[in-house]
This record gives C-alpha cells, sequence and structure tokens, in this order.
C-alpha cells in the first residue's frame, strides 16, 4: 500500500521532471550532434533514487518521457523513442551503481556526482543505441566520442544541482516527513 | 568526489579518446573517398567523391518525403530534409573517412568511406 504522502511526492516529482523534460527542449545546444543537452530532468530521476527505490525512479523516468513527449506533441515519434531509451538505460544504470555502492563495503560508493555522470553516459548509450536501430546502421556511432565526452561536464553539472538541492530539502526539514 | 567517481571519469575520458582514435587510425592516409548512402539499413547509391566536377544533388526518398544531398569534389553536405530537427543538416559539409550526416527521422545514413579499387590510389 502506497501512502498518501509518498503518492503526493511521486506525483510532484514528475510534474518536475516533466517541466524540466520541456525547459530543457528550449535550450539552444551549440552542437548539430542530436541528443547532447544538459539532461535536466536526470536531477529527478537521481534524486528519486536517493529517496526511494528502483521501481519509482523508473515509473517516473516513464511517466516523464511518455507526458513529456505527449505536451511536446511527439509522443510515438523518433524524438520519444530517443528520450525513453535514454531514461530507462540512465536509470537502471544509476540504481546498479547505487546498489552496488550500498551493497559492496570496501570503499567503492559513488558520490551524487559519479551517479550523475554515470546516468548522463548511459543516457547517451541508451539513446545512440536507438537510433542505430531505428535507422538500421551503425554508422551513428561516430558520435560516440563526443556523447561520452559530452556526459562528463553535463553528468557533473547535474549532479552538483542535485547536491544543492538535497542540501536545502535537508536544511528545510522536508525529508524528514517524506523518508519512511 | 569519490575515488570512484575520479576512475568513472577516467573510464569514459579513455573509452572516449579510444573510440575516437580507433576512428581516426581505420581511415588514416585514405585520399580517395566515396559517399555511400543508406536509407532504410540498405545501400540506396554510392557516388565517388572524387569524380571532378560532381557537383549536383540527389534526392533520397525516406520515410518522410526527398531528401535532397549536395555532392562536390571531396564532401558531402543534407541540403534540405522533411525531417522537424534539421540535425542533418547543421552537421554540414562531411569529407574525412568514417564521418556520417545521420537523419533518424528520415531513416537515412550518409557516411564516407575509402573507395574500395580507386585508379587514383594504385597510381600513387
Amino acid at each position: 500500500m502506497v501512502s498518501t504522502r509518498k503518492l503526493t511526492t511521486i506525483a510532484v516529482l514528475v510534474a518536475l521532471a516533466i517541466v524540466l523534460h520541456l525547459f530543457e527542449a528550449l535550450i539552444p545546444i551549440p552542437f548539430p550532434i542530436p541528443g547532447v543537452k544538459l539532461g535536466l530532468a536526470n536531477i529527478v530521476t537521481l534524486l528519486a533514487l536517493v529517496l526511494f527505490d528502483f521501481k519509482t525512479a523508473l515509473t517516473i523516468a516513464f511517466m516523464r518521457t511518455v507526458l513529456g513527449s505527449l505536451l511536446s506533441g511527439t509522443l510515438f515519434n523518433i524524438a520519444f523513442f530517443l528520450s525513453f531509451s535514454g531514461a530507462i538505460t540512465a536509470t537502471c544504470v544509476m540504481a546498479i551503481l547505487l546498489y552496488l555502492g550500498k551493497s559492496l563495503n570496501f570503499h567503492f560508493r559513488f558520490s551524487l556526482l559519479g551517479l550523475s555522470v554515470a546516468g548522463a553516459a548511459a543516457h547517451n548509450l541508451g539513446q545512440l543505441a536507438m537510433a542505430a536501430l531505428l535507422i538500421k546502421h551503425s554508422g551513428i556511432f561516430y558520435y560516440l566520442p563526443v556523447m561520452l565526452l559530452s556526459s562528463i561536464p553535463t553528468g557533473i553539472l547535474t549532479g552538483l544541482l542535485l547536491r544543492e538541492l538535497l542540501k536545502h530539502l535537508k536544511a528545510s526539514g522536508q525529508l524528514d516527513e517524506i523518508s519512511f | 568526489m569519490t575515488k570512484p567517481d575520479k576512475l568513472l571519469i577516467g573510464l569514459l575520458l579513455a573509452l572516449a579518446i579510444l573510440s575516437y582514435l580507433i576512428y581516426f587510425l581505420l581511415y588514416q592516409g585514405d585520399s580517395s573517398l566515396t559517399a555511400k548512402i543508406v536509407t532504410d539499413g540498405s545501400i540506396f547509391t554510392e557516388i565517388d567523391l572524387n569524380h571532378p566536377g560532381a557537383n549536383h544533388l540527389i534526392n533520397i526518398p525516406g520515410p518522410l518525403g526527398n531528401s535532397v544531398a549536395e555532392v562536390k569534389p571531396g564532401a558531402i553536405r543534407m541540403k534540405s530534409s522533411p525531417c522537424p530537427d534539421h540535425y542533418c543538416m547543421e552537421t554540414g559539409w562531411i569529407n574525412r573517412p568514417g564521418a556520417v550526416i545521420v537523419c533518424v527521422p528520415n531513416q537515412i545514413v550518409i557516411e564516407i568511406v575509402p573507395s574500395k579499387n580507386s585508379v587514383d590510389t594504385i597510381a600513387r
């Protein structure tokens, strides 16, 4: 049984993720490469992983891509499949790394920055793989070096943003009410 | 930033450099170029880019309609495309072996490959 508070929090996170998803599309990118972007919506996915669990984070990532695409008019077209595969891959990879850090106790713990960078890289890889599937040609992996490289600064940036966000959430006492 | 963080970033950097080097080394020294146009996974046409006076336009049919590629000696670009975001057109001219122009919505890939048995390379 999901508590009302948790349900409400998830709904707020989904709404937040959708806004970031749509907002990001408005930022012009200086590269003519599909998929190079900040990955702001990934902040919410990682926040959900830290606060809740894998299932919740996956639900939020799923809802975000479906509803975000619905609102931007790209539902079930190419852009949707690309961001969908990217978001799901990122969620899975970040969840695995978070789980590894918790279960293996010999100093193998990623910080939010590391998790965020891994998520960004996974997002890009998932997206490239989906694009290669859609065009039935592997030539798009020509962009692999740029995509991997760009995931480092964008991942660090979103990781820093999440760290600040968590700091403020903790200071405001909101987290005491959320965490169960 | 923890130790695994740095390890991860180092690994990503190494992978990026490695994958770039593979492309770079794979096609080093090939001066004779062919543009391969692939639609829906199969070869649509191949164009010899070394042919003098090769400036012309090529219509490439895709699920969204016709995309138009423009050829000049040694380079090719996507001149127009019915796709929504025009990433393919923004890529501009490509002239290096291994380079690609990808139009995911219209399912078109333009790839530059070294010519297989070109007279130029043999004569040199």
